[in-house]
């Protein structure tokens, strides 16, 4: 066999087994943002709803140093809607509903950890939470991103 | 007693904002990157690349072929033209020829 077939052969091999591999994102996409959705809009509601002082802490300041708790209620709620919307709504949302996802998990998780770091602030749970939910969805990203950007949608 | 919620220092906050930025930069790299013509995901180049030579050289050899076949009707037209300018010229002949022996 020549080499151009040869490598040919590969290449196709290659593909086959990343779409093969990612093959689940249909059903693993839409369930994990719902999931997602879920706990946003709980969060959100929670940050509207209750007293300032019950959600507040030291853990907390990094976080709160230039977007008060009420927003970030409302951006919570945004992000629960706009994984709503992405379950219901057709594959293209996806995209911008993980983006969003991963923007605010990623801001929580670093901004948790840093006042725990720099302003010894006591360690919080939801810091260990958030960067599980982090890992998770950066999971999905990376697939999401293997099988749709080569072409695939 | 300072609040809480605001007492931090500034170093945490733009920490945050940095990591927040870069994940935002990688998420949307990895998200909203360039994508492929669908083909190319199915086959790769090379296979793709062989089935357009062989498509082509398909083309081309039915172009051929059509050609080949008008120029056979054009030869066999002429060969039929030939054949009877000949016949034509044998029966002329063979009606001159005995007044030609007359004649002599």
């Amino acid at each position: 066999m020549s080499t151009d077939a040869t490598h040919a052969l590969t290449e196709q091999k290659s593909v086959s087994r990343r779409l093969r591999w990612t093959a689940g994102l249909g059903l693993i996409v839409p369930m994990y943002l719902a999931w997602e959705g879920f706990l946003a809009t709980v969060a959100g509601a929670s940050l509207l709803l209750l007293p300032r002082e019950r959600v507040s802490s030291a853990t907390l300041s990094a976080l709160y140093h230039w977007v008060t708790p009420h927003a970030w209620g409302v951006i919570f709620l945004l992000l629960g809607i706009v994984c709503i919307a992405a379950v219901i709504k057709p594959k293209i949302l996806w995209r911008h509903a993980l983006f969003f996802l991963l923007e605010v998990q990623a801001t929580w998780a670093i901004g948790l950890t840093a006042a725990v770091i720099f302003h010894d602030a006591p360690v919080n749970a939801i810091a260990g939470l958030t960067w599980t939910n982090l890992v998770g969805t950066t999971f999905i990203v990376i697939l999401h991103a293997q099988r749709f950007n080569n072409g695939r949608q | 007693m300072p609040d809480p919620a605001t007492a931090g220092g500034t170093l945490p906050a733009l920490i945050t904002a940095v990591g927040a930025a870069i994940a935002g930069v990688l998420g949307a790299v990895a998200l909203f990157g360039r994508r492929k013509p669908s083909d190319e995901a199915v086959a790769p180049t090379p296979v793709v690349d062989a089935i357009e030579r062989d498509r082509e050289i398909e083309r081309r050899l039915s172009k051929l072929e059509q050609r080949a076949d008008e120029h056979k009707d054009h030869h066999e037209d002429l060969d039929m033209k030939t054949n009877l300018t000949y016949s034509r010229l044998l029966v002329e002949e063979s009606k001159e020829a005995p007044r030609a022996r007359k004649r002599s």
